[in-house]
């Protein structure tokens, strides 16, 4: 049975429920997969509490499940895919941990970062174990799927570490670079490289090779993820800026970073010659030089220049693009409670708090 | 005038129509727009600005691959802005553990490392899973997979495909694939090569931007023997 979209239209909300029943199901088996992964044997001072941090602070389990999802819609079995999901949700808290220290971050799910926590020094530690330790479950593969799709999936991983390295040295190099002159197209390059292929790419094609046996191409989903991953990326800066306790992220973090948003981009291009002096001003500053007022003015400037009605609309637009990649790489398979969540997953990108 | 027999239909509780951005065409929806439905000049835009992105994301990739598999690719193709960031980026690839990524797919070809690895136990599962596979067990048995890769401007997709191992060492050969329509032309154009991983074939097929939709198939056959080894099937989009 499918999902019936009309009636949940008429009840205001578009979202699936299976999208917040599988993000349950599936995450709470990623978690016990992960805590099994992360607890050590023999007590480690400084070290696991650290490790275990951040994955038990909760977080939405959207990248295991979406791996999940894919596989059993190709036809595995939640078994088979357990460990993937627990490697790429460790890789994720890792990257979380090294990113919030590159970014400065002070708050992560709505308590202070790691490194606020224990310092720098400790919190990279963490992260570089964690990132370690995410290849154990997919080391752990190679007795359960077998060699070909066990390399196979380090295949697709590789190439998910180099372009989100390549996505992240973009956005630092324009930020410690300085750089102005960025273009919508530069910041979708961006987006595409940093987040849609370790959330929305990598784990799709997890899944798919998983679910298929290695017999479908995990391309077939690129152009899907890319899209569910930009509007996905977009929502998140949107949500920055009317953040909330809920949301768990410092409210205008991002423009206290000074970070290449689409909005930040799009007022930079339309505001006056003064105002966009300004905000090249701005930029310049390092990070604690920035005060709350500047914040605020550019704040009111994204506003005023209509730039966040703008990067609303474009996500839409490029949900759009993502509804219509769906068909064309999951039309052909039989319905399932899987193929609807990864289909509702394009509404819950914007209904999601 | 009332009549107090007469079945009415009872008053809509929604005072517009259920119409909003999900009730389009694909999958939340079945109404096909208009073909002439105007299009959000932003909205064309942003789309148009995400194919090119991905587009040229997928071009590379697909010539890096060529040259790689060529062998001739070298660091003289490093992207510029890429070289001048080539301090930040190697840090930042330590950090994401790629060159571990290699060096563990290294590991795994070596067939000592691996039997060894394969000998280890595998986790105990989690509470509720009592179906936990065993280990150690290809599923997949004596087949290779066959992965498809198009090119051309024309958007395809290829059905789950395994082929027959060859008794001995070979070629593989295909003569079309060709559309339940004897109309329709074929393909023709189709090539085969090794995996990257080495662990299967990869079949290149061009599409010709005029090849009409939909579905085509062959036989491939070993190219000593022409024995058949499966069948390859693809669906050309519109």
């Amino acid at each position: 049975m499918t999902y019936d979209w009309a009636d949940a239209i008429g009840r205001g909300r578009v979202t699936p429920d299976v999208v917040p029943e599988l993000l349950r199901e599936y995450g709470a088996a990623t978690r016990a997969t992960v805590e099994r992964y992360l607890s050590a044997d023999r007590p480690a001072p400084y070290l696991h509490d650290l490790l275990t941090d951040y994955p038990r602070r909760g977080g939405k389990m959207m990248r295991p499940c979406i791996c999940i999802a894919n596989a059993r819609a190709f036809g595995a079995r939640l078994e088979d895919a357990i460990q993937s999901a627990a490697a790429i949700e460790i890789l994720h808290n890792a990257l979380l941990i090294h990113d919030d220290i590159q970014d400065e971050s002070e708050v992560r799910r709505g308590q202070p970062t790691l490194h606020a926590l224990h310092g720098v020094a400790l919190a990279i530690n963490a992260g570089d174990a964690m990132l370690l330790l995410a290849l154990r479950p997919l080391l752990d593969n190679l007795g359960s799927l077998g060699e070909r799709l066990c390399l196979r999936i380090l295949d697709v991983t590789q190439t998910m570490a180099r372009e989100t390295a390549e996505g992240q040295a973009l956005e630092l190099g324009w930020r410690d670079g300085i750089a102005t002159d960025v273009t919508e197209s530069d910041y979708l390059t961006m987006v595409l490289k940093k987040t849609a292929w370790m959330a929305t790419i990598w784990p799709a094609q997890i899944g798919v090779l998983i679910g298929a046996r290695g017999a479908a191409d995990p391309a077939r989903v690129v152009r899907f993820g890319f899209f569910l991953g930009a509007s996905f990326q977009i929502q998140d800066d949107l949500l920055n800026l009317i953040a909330d306790r809920a949301y768990g992220k410092e409210l205008n973090g991002d423009l206290y970073e000074a970070k290449r948003t689409l909005m930040l981009i799009h007022a930079r291009q339309t505001c006056s010659a003064r105002e966009r002096d300004m905000v090249d001003e701005f930029l310049g500053l390092r990070r604690r030089d920035r005060t709350d007022e500047q914040v605020r003015w550019l704040s009111d400037l994204l506003e005023r220049q209509g730039s966040v009605a703008y990067a609303r609309k474009v996500a839409g637009a490029l949900a759009g693009a993502a509804l219509h990649e769906f068909s064309l790489a999951y039309g052909h398979l039989p319905p399932s409670r899987d193929k609807d969540f990864i289909a509702g997953l394009v509404p819950w990108v914007f209904e999601r708090t | 005038m009332s009549d107090p027999d007469r079945i009415t239909r009872p008053q809509p509780a929604r005072e517009t129509p259920f119409r909003n951005s999900w009730t389009g065409p694909g999958p939340m929806g079945g109404n096909q727009p208009p073909p002439d439905a105007a299009v959000d000049e932003v909205v064309a835009h942003a789309v148009r600005i995400g194919y090119q992105v991905i587009g040229e994301n997928i071009r590379q990739g697909r010539r890096a691959a060529d040259r790689f598999s060529a062998g001739d690719y070298g660091v003289r193709d490093v992207p510029n802005d890429l070289t001048q960031l080539s301090t930040r980026l190697l840090q930042l690839t330590r950090d994401l553990s790629a060159t571990a990524f290699d060096l563990f797919g290294a590991v795994l070809r070596d067939p000592t490392l691996r039997s060894a690895l394969q000998r280890n136990d595998p986790p105990r599962a989690p509470s509720g899973f009592a179906d936990w596979p065993a280990p150690g067990v290809p599923p997949e048995g004596r087949r290779v997979p066959l992965t498809c890769d198009f090119r051309g401007a024309r958007h395809a997709v290829a059905a789950p495909a395994a082929l027959r191992y060859a008794d001995q060492p070979t070629t593989l050969s295909v003569a079309g694939l060709w559309s339940p329509n004897q109309s329709l032309p074929p393909l023709r154009k189709i090539s085969f090569s090794a995996a990257a991983d080495g662990y299967g074939v990869v079949a290149t097929i061009f599409i010709p931007d005029d090849q009409p939709a939909g579905t085509y198939s062959g036989v491939v056959c070993d190219g000593i023997t022409h024995l058949p080894l499966g069948t390859l099937t693809v669906q050309v989009l519109s």
